[in-house]
């Protein structure tokens, strides 16, 4: 079956209804606006196009409510941001040298951003510099996913501190130590070529698939926020693939993934905000435009030759996406690409998932024997899922009270309520399994200790 | 009978912590806040007012100490009310508040009976005149 590229006004980053500001247009805004300053003051004085930014905003919303919202909101939020900058320079006695140039640069920035096809190229191309210039490898992946979301998505440092589970003062001076850097290591706004390209690439790739994956694994219905990172880690990661530094299939094969699993999303969280697992969800409501999206993301990165661990990653959620039900999945397919993922980026997470593939496709012995090698090497000791995979595993085969103590094992290690939950309806279903069979299985001193 | 009321809306700090996406519920909010009472025919004026300015004094000019300070005046409404208790209820409803900021609820000095009753006969005396 073709598949035909789904049309952009189905990104969930819609524009606005007529006379309605769209829903993140400040959030959005802020971020271009950033960019653009950036650019004309120099990756130096970051934190002042931040706050120029910022000022801006706030005489939005002194100025609106009072005078109506303007017929071009972003116009003037571009012209206040220009004059706010010029005022700011001129007040700023201190870089006598360069000042003039840059008064020149900001002078002549256009106060219309309406403006046709120049003008968003222009927005497009601030925004990636930006991008490698925050995923610089002087900075932490954590520094690089904060101040990615700080300047290209808009986030307060509460709203940052919110989605990562720490406190705004940490995240403030995370930030503030992430500018210095930049400035320390004179971190310049050129996009990197060459050999450089592909390394820097697979940086800003790095980070895109960390907030991502962020906002992925820890919905739990009760922050929005983090369902909000998925959709700025597609926005940014799109933005990437429609740049012509970022055409390499694994761009297009990270954005496969992401597509695939933000499908699933709607399925993935009940009404009472508790995680469903993958057999149990609700495959009706998985988003099917997603899906496609997915694929013909995953079709764009199969030009050339290489497989990256995105692509290997996405092929497994196109497997699980495209499966009519859970029994239809087709798990050799999936095994498959565990093992080439297992050999490419060994990774005890996955080989957790690809025992799971294994005893799907041999039987519960078989995931049980790749689980006992992870133990064995002493891997994720303190990880809840592999406990709670081993518990399903005995389960499987029959063996309730093993998997209840592998229940209570995993019900230790985790903190989260969802996750609490769903492994203490288990055990109660294991102890009253185990109590009818009368079960004469030996139980393993191992598990029991 | 209703009077002249002017809510000033104080503290020009609690904005600059505001996330972008909050500034923007907060500028919404406000402005459908305003809207209504636009709508109801209670406001007779008000302005928003930058922040900074200068302080004048006998034989100074100072820069405006209140600049995003917790005091200064953010802006102002003017209301037709019927009483400072209605005022008072006005202003708690001000989406600003849950926000960090103030108002202060004052009511203009109306003008003294005499002045009012002079200015009356002076307009219908001006109206008569226009009329003949």
């Amino acid at each position: 079956m073709p598949v035909k590229q789904p049309s952009e006004g189905q990104q969930p980053t819609a524009a606005a209804l007529p006379g309605q500001l769209a829903e993140s247009l400040f959030r959005h805004e802020a971020a271009r606006l950033t960019a653009t300053l950036t650019r004309l003051l120099g990756v130096g004085r970051l934190q002042q196009a931040e706050d120029i930014v910022q000022e801006a905003l706030v005489r939005a919303l002194q100025s609106w409510p009072y005078h109506g919202v303007p017929e071009n909101p972003a116009a003037w939020l571009n012209r206040t941001a220009r004059n706010l900058a010029l005022d700011a320079l001129r007040r700023d006695k201190l870089h006598h040298g360069k000042q003039s140039d840059i008064v020149a640069a900001v002078e002549s920035w256009s106060p219309e951003p309406e403006a046709p096809a120049a003008d968003l190229e222009q927005i497009a191309d601030d925004r990636l510099r930006l991008m490698f210039a925050c995923c610089h490898p002087c900075l932490s992946p954590e520094s690089q996913v904060a101040l990615a979301l700080r300047t290209l998505c808009g986030f307060s440092p509460a709203e940052i501190a919110s989605a990562f589970l720490t406190t705004e003062s940490n995240v403030s001076k995370r930030l503030v130590r992430a500018r210095g850097k930049l400035r320390e290591a004179g971190v310049d706004l050129e996009l990197p070529a060459g050999a450089d390209l592909q390394n820097r690439l697979d940086a800003i790739l790095a980070a895109c698939y960390l907030l991502f994956n962020e906002g992925y694994k820890a919905s739990h219905g009760v922050r929005p926020v983090r369902e909000e990172l998925c959709r700025e880690a597609i926005r940014l990661t799109t933005a990437l693939s429609e740049h012509p530094v970022g055409q390499a299939p694994r761009v297009q094969a990270l954005l496969a993934l992401m597509w695939l699993n933000s499908a699933r999303l709607p399925a993935r969280v009940d009404p009472a905000g508790q995680l469903v697992r993958l057999e149990e969800q609700q495959r009706e409501l998985w988003d099917g435009e997603l899906i496609l999206r997915g694929v013909w993301h995953l079709q764009q990165a199969s030009a050339g030759e290489q497989v990256s661990s995105y692509h290997l990653q996405a092929a497994i959620a196109a497997h699980h996406s495209t499966a009519v039900d859970y029994a239809a999945t087709d798990w050799p397919a999936i095994l498959r690409c565990y093992d080439r993922l297992v050999a490419l980026e060994p990774s005890p997470v996955a080989a957790l998932n690809r025992a799971v593939a294994l005893a799907n496709v041999e039987g519960p012995e078989a995931g049980l024997a790749a689980t006992d090698s992870l133990v064995r090497a002493g891997a994720l000791s303190d990880y809840y899922l592999l406990p709670a995979v081993q518990a399903d595993f005995h389960m499987q085969a029959g063996r309730y009270a093993e998997a209840a103590a592998f229940l209570r094992r995993a019900f230790e290690l985790t903190r989260l309520d969802s996750e609490r939950a769903f492994l203490e309806a288990k055990l109660r279903f294991c102890l009253g399994q185990a109590c009818n069979a009368d079960s004469t299985t030996k139980t393993n001193p191992e598990v029991q200790s | 009978m209703t009077e002249e009321y002017v809510i000033f809306f104080r503290g020009t700090d609690w904005d600059r912590k505001l996330s972008p996406h909050e500034l923007q519920g907060a500028m919404q909010s406000i402005t459908s806040w305003l809207d209504n009472l636009q709508a109801t025919g209670k406001m007779t004026g008000g302005k928003p007012l930058l922040s900074g300015g200068k302080e004048v004094r006998l034989g100074s000019v100072a820069d405006g100490c209140f600049a995003e300070a917790k005091e200064a005046v953010g802006g102002f409404v003017s209301l037709q009310l019927e009483s400072l208790e209605q005022a008072v209820e006005i202003a708690s409803s001000w989406p600003g508040l849950e926000l960090g900021g103030c108002c202060e609820v004052r009511q203009s000095l109306p003008e003294c009976s005499m002045v009012a009753e002079m200015r009356r006969r002076e307009n219908l005396q001006q109206g008569a005149g226009h009329a003949g």
